[in-house]
């Protein structure tokens, strides 16, 4: 099981990072062209060129760079969901954890995190085994108004 | 008036496309980022074509195309061999049959004087007890070869008669021309031995009366003792023999209670059919290309365009199907490196066997040389950076 005393310390480590690097990164979500979300109903339609496409659990879109796959944490998500649930060739991939989560994952690539963060995140992700990630394991009340930084620049 | 422009147009086409046709001299493929293809080739009873696009780290689609003689003389009995084997947990089961399973037959056809049945059968069997001593071997030093296996899929074609024999998921399908309407009608010639098949679960039933766990319902797919979606194979000696299914072996692949019977079987399922002089092609092909192709939009495929090219042509249009499952576009698919790629789709063999009627009956060698060509793949190990443009594993004439 995934350890929130572990989680919690690659937050805070992130955090510092967010902190140093936050000046020099500062898109307005709505015009980055990283990645976008909307619900799965407006979907059947192919993406840009140069793109590909998740779903999470909670059935939301995530349209991501092919250079996306070269993430360490990403294809780490990518096994998980082999191991979840097979690997299916009827539909879209779904990853094995919510939208917050994965936002956070974006946030963290998109930011170029340092080595050690990713190791870490990949150790947890490890640990935590086959089980779903979900965000609410982050919803410590500690960091809660610090979730909301996190994601929402 | 528009008749005369078809003609015309098809009177300019003709010497391309037949230009192509005999661009097959050399039995060597080419390759193409990670999809591997030899457009045109003749065998025995006419031409083949060939494809293979790798999706896995390392390629576990093996497949093979034997031409000639069939026995170990070369007196004969002449005529070609098919195989295409799609591995499961790791290259070597699949990569064994193919250094192996034709030379058996090989063997046994010699002592036969014929092919039959009968030599398909030993043949297989041969090659499933050689892995197992391999597997016997090895354990020591690489238990996890023990859960790996391989389906297995053969066509002979020789005097007329094609022998299909099949283990596991992948299937071959005749392309049979309809004189009244001129229409390519597709013709199944193998069943799949896939837990998704309601008979397949009954027969594993009747096999296995005492334990109701013997196939699980996993995440939408159903698999034998939760682990497996096929249910004959060569290989996966752990569901085979309990003295394979233990420590070192990976926990996942442990099963709770030791078994008595084999849980899996390598007994192929062997059907035999008299070629027609109407019957034109056979499609043999791993289920990476049924998984998004009908039987009948492939033969459409293949019969609606040049001969020359066929196989690589099948190989992508089940790759633009499965990029539009991912919503994404087929240019950006063929991008993605192998390794990440087996999440947007599966390896993929393609085997495209022309019955040329003048030559399907031949019984004579005159003039044909002996022809071996294997699907070819990146063959580097595991842990090496992105693949680069070199042909691996042609054949040789």
């Amino acid at each position: 099981m995934i350890s929130p005393k572990k989680l919690l310390k690659i937050v805070r480590k992130w955090q510092k990072v967010a902190a140093l690097n936050g000046r020099k990164i500062s898109f307005p979500r709505a015009h980055h062209e990283g990645y976008t979300t909307m619900t799965s109903s407006s979907s059947s339609t192919v993406v840009d060129k140069g793109h590909f496409v998740v779903y999470t659990t909670d059935e939301r879109r995530f349209v991501m760079p092919l250079a996306y796959l070269n993430d360490n944490i990403l294809r780490e998500l990518f096994k998980m969901s082999e191991q979840e649930f097979g690997l299916s060739s009827h539909g879209p991939i779904t990853l094995p954890c919510d939208a917050i989560f994965m936002e956070y994952v974006v946030t963290l690539i998109r930011r170029g995190v340092t080595k050690d963060l990713e190791k870490a995140l990949i150790r947890s992700i490890d640990n935590s085994g086959c089980s779903l990630i979900s965000s609410s394991n982050f919803h410590d009340e500690r960091i809660a108004g610090q979730q909301f930084l996190v994601c929402g620049f | 008036m528009l008749s005369e422009l078809m003609n015309f147009l098809r009177a300019c086409f003709r010497p391309r496309s037949k230009r192509y046709v005999h661009t097959g001299s050399d039995s060597g493929g080419r390759q193409d980022g990670l999809l591997w293809y030899k457009d045109s080739g003749q065998h025995f009873n006419g031409e083949f074509s060939m494809a293979v696009v790798q999706a896995n780290n390392l390629l576990e689609d093996q497949s093979q195309i034997e031409s000639g003689s069939l026995s170990s003389h070369e007196s004969g009995p002449y005529g070609t061999f098919v195989g295409v084997y799609d591995g499961h947990g790791g290259p070597e089961t699949s990569r064994y049959i193919n250094d192996h399973l034709f030379q058996h037959l090989k063997r046994f056809t010699s002592e036969q004087q014929s092919i039959s049945a009968d030599v398909i059968r030993k043949a297989f069997q041969a090659t499933e007890e050689g892995f197992l001593s391999l597997v016997t071997r090895q354990w020591p030093m690489k238990p996890q070869i023990a859960a790996v296996g391989s389906c297995c899929l053969v066509g002979v074609v020789s005097g007329g008669t094609l022998y299909v024999a099949n283990l596991g998921d992948s299937r071959a399908v005749l392309g049979r021309a309809v004189k009244a309407t001129g229409e390519v009608l597709s013709i199944q010639l193998s069943a799949e031995h896939n837990a998704s098949i309601e008979s397949v679960r009954q027969e594993l039933h009747a096999l296995h009366p005492d334990d109701s766990q013997i196939v699980v319902l996993k995440h939408n797919v159903w698999r034998v003792k939760g682990l497996i979606q096929v249910s004959r194979s060569i290989g996966d000696v752990y569901l085979k023999k309990a003295e394979f299914n233990r420590e070192p072996l990976y926990a996942k692949f442990r099963l709770r209670e030791p078994f008595k019977r084999p849980i899996l079987s390598a007994e192929p399922a062997i059907t035999v059919h008299q070629l027609k002089p109407h019957d034109q092609f056979i499609i043999f092909a791993s289920d990476g290309l049924w998984e998004h192709l009908s039987n009948q939009e492939a033969v459409d495929i293949v019969q609606n365009h040049p001969r020359s090219g066929s196989a690589k042509r099948l190989v992508k249009a089940a790759l633009q199907e499965s990029a539009k499952k991912r919503e994404m576009r087929y240019s950006d698919l063929k991008k993605i490196d192998r390794g990440v790629r087996r999440h947007f789709h599966d390896d993929i063999t393609v085997i495209v066997v022309f019955l040329d009627s003048n030559h399907v009956s031949r019984a004579s060698s005159a003039k044909f040389q002996n022809l071996s060509v294997r699907g070819g793949g990146i063959t580097l190990p595991p842990n090496t950076l992105a693949p680069c443009g070199t042909p691996t594993e042609a054949g040789s004439t």
